[in-house]
């Protein structure tokens, strides 16, 4: 299974070796760790787990929704976005060609029309959210080849914006 | 006089911080709510609350109109406005005025004087309080100003019409002055299209410290010490402190000094806020205006004091004298307050709407929270992401500042991002435990990447599902991906 941080996908192997112990691998480090104990609460959105790793106690507090797990871990918080192994590929190529909004708010104003064509950094449009305004900026040298959204709209997280050729 | 029931015009974490105070006076609390805070924890606890409908600000929690009708309708003898929103608004209090609804706050004529920032800064300077000099004008006003030693250097120029840092300079000196001042009006004009320029007295390193004032209507004036509050980010305040650990006893009393006669010279009433830039170097204090109403860092006067200035507001706006007098407000140890939001401080702090899924309280001595929510809901794109206030108070500024610490480790906030590792990575900086600070800390405060225990996250992650959670089944979208179908369903190893 992989999942993201920030940026970087990471991937992860497990065994268990008995009823408390665990081989974890990740990105080809190797951890043996020992489980102390685990309940989950909230229709299992939500859980808490102990374990234990080179003689120190982690204590973490794990909530999962559609998209991601949220962690605190020993004071530390940290959020891992699902990312499915074989389509990273098809991910990437959807991150270039689709523009995803990455806050929910309103359209204000769309700077491009379809079939235009944009350099890098070249801005598309400006979403207003808590009284700031944000600028979407073109990740790449293309072609506008659709705009789904219209100035005045409210829209969510990860909507899509434009796709881009 | 007696007050049966009270609308609070205001949302989130202050309309339920004035909820408890009102319900244990007695007094029933009435509210307003716009759709995005429906299913809100302030709509919940408070005894009523009206819809104001589905509208942007104007249309709601800044509609005059619609929030008198909905007070009067509803036989509220008094409105508290919180702040921001109407708070210092002349015409909503005047309003109330006239509906002989009592307004929690000072006269609509002191919020309309206070709140008028260039006759504030004549009232004080009048009273020979420092005040921060300002010209806005041409070369020749601004030389001529410089002549008289109205204006004294260092000067910071800025476009009047402009922003975002462009157009602005610093002139330490009178070298060139003429071609300086010449060539900023020719910048503002390129880039703003109006040449007037705005100039200031430049303060290097400034600090914002300010005082909490109370009068009842008799004539009664008091402080509650100071607070300082130079913790700012983009002009907003992040992290706040009572009393300042800046200041020598002989420094605190000349400004309350400069507070209470500016008070008492525009016989102001009820609670209030006045704001000073202090100088490090000169140890100078400038004036730069008066907030006439409650403050969002309230919290941390409350919890030097032991007073609740929210109860002595409504015992004001009931004609009662004030229950203490200055020889009898006490300070106790040091408190901080640390503004919780959610946004994403690695993302240039953007606010970070969305559902909360999880949400758990440190509840550990001496920490108080104020917090717009209880229990998991959404967090509007519409407004100030303001999640809660935390405020944790020790006997000294390092106990409070490890407690605070602590605490901030022990608040699960699930769903959105938000800035907790931000604020404890700042809280344990040297310049802060030492108190190096200025309003230009965070422009220079980098939050670092935190990758320790990462991978423990990872393992943390790895472990549970081993442990036969089942997982919600995620909605498909065209441009998200179904994990689940792909790896096959859980079992119990």
């Amino acid at each position: 299974m992989i999942v993201a941080y920030k940026k970087d996908k990471i991937q992860w192997d497990f065994k268990k070796i008995d009823s408390e112990h665990y081989n974890i691998t990740i990105n080809d480090k190797q951890y043996t760790v020992k489980l102390n104990r685990f309940y989950s609460f909230n229709d299992s959105k939500t859980g808490y787990i102990i374990f234990e790793w080179n003689n120190q106690v982690y204590k973490a507090i794990i909530s999962i929704d559609d998209s991601y797990f949220y962690i605190t871990i020993n004071g530390k918080n940290f959020i891992f976005k699902k990312v499915q192994e074989e389509s990273y590929k098809t991910e990437i190529e959807l991150e270039v060609s689709e523009i995803l909004s990455p806050l929910s708010g309103t359209v204000t104003k769309i700077l491009v029309e379809p079939k235009q064509e944009v350099k890098k950094n070249d801005l598309l449009l400006v979403i207003e959210s808590m009284k700031m305004e944000n600028q979407i900026r073109a990740p790449k040298n293309a072609i506008i080849e659709n705009i789904f959204v219209k100035e005045g709209q409210k829209i969510e997280t990860n909507q899509i914006l434009l796709k881009l050729i | 006089m007696k007050i049966n029931k009270t609308l609070i015009a205001n949302r989130g974490e202050i309309a339920v911080r004035i909820h408890h105070t009102l319900k244990k006076m007695g007094i029933k609390t009435a509210g307003i709510f716009s759709k995005e805070d429906q299913d809100s924890y302030h709509r919940f606890i408070l005894d009523e609350c009206y819809d104001l409908g589905d509208g942007n600000l104007l249309e709601t929690y800044l509609n005059i109109e619609k929030i008198i009708e909905i007070a009067k309708k509803n036989h509220c003898d008094a409105i508290h406005p919180g702040y921001g929103f109407l708070s210092e608004n002349y015409r909503f209090a005047e309003k109330c005025e006239e509906e002989k609804i009592l307004f929690v706050g000072p006269s609509s004529n002191t919020i309309k004087l206070m709140g008028d920032k260039i006759r504030s800064k004549n009232i004080a300077k009048k009273l020979g309080i420092p005040v921060l000099e300002n010209i806005t004008g041409n070369t020749d006003d601004i030389i001529n100003a410089i002549e008289n030693k109205v204006l004294n250097f260092p000067l910071l120029v800025k476009a009047s019409a402009g922003g975002g840092g462009k157009g602005m300079k610093i002139l330490q000196n009178s070298s060139n002055l003429r071609e300086e001042l010449v060539a900023s009006q020719r910048e503002a004009k390129n880039y703003f299209g109006d040449e007037t320029i705005f100039v200031e007295k430049y303060i290097e390193n400034p600090r914002h410290i300010e005082v909490q004032i109370m009068a009842d209507n008799f004539g009664n004036l008091i402080h509650l010490f100071e607070r300082e509050c130079s913790i700012q980010r983009r002009h907003q305040k992040i992290i706040e402190e009572a009393p300042s650990p800046t200041l020598s006893q002989e420094e605190r009393i000349k400004l309350f000094d400069y507070a209470i006669r500016l008070a008492k010279e525009i016989e102001y009433t009820n609670v209030g806020t006045i704001e000073f830039l202090f100088e490090e170097q000169t140890r100078n204090f400038y004036f730069l205006e008066m907030n006439t109403r409650i403050q969002v860092e309230h919290p941390t006067t409350e919890m030097i004091t032991g007073i609740d200035i929210v109860k002595e507001q409504i015992q004001i706006a009931l004609n009662q004298s004030l229950s203490l007098k200055q020889n009898q407000i006490q300070k106790n140890g040091h408190a901080i307050e640390a503004r919780v939001y959610a946004e994403d401080p690695e993302n240039d702090f953007l606010p970070s709407p969305g559902k909360i899924l999880t949400y758990i309280e440190p509840t550990i001595p001496n920490i108080r929270i104020d917090s717009s929510i209880k229990f998991p809901q959404k967090i509007s794109s519409n407004f100030d992401p303001l999640i809660s206030k935390i405020i944790s108070w020790g006997k000294t500024r390092e106990e409070a500042r490890i407690n605070l610490i602590y605490a901030l480790e022990n608040y699960v906030i699930h769903g959105v991002k938000t800035n907790i590792d931000y604020l404890i990575e700042l809280l344990k900086t040297e310049d802060f435990k030492k108190n190096h600070l200025s309003t230009n800390f965070c422009k220079h405060f980098r939050f670092s990447d935190n990758i320790i225990f990462l991978d423990q996250a990872l393992i943390s992650l790895i472990l549970t599902q081993n442990q036969n959670i089942n997982l919600t089944q995620i909605n498909h979208k065209k441009y998200e991906i179904d994990v689940w179908n792909h790896i096959g369903r859980w079992s119990n190893v």
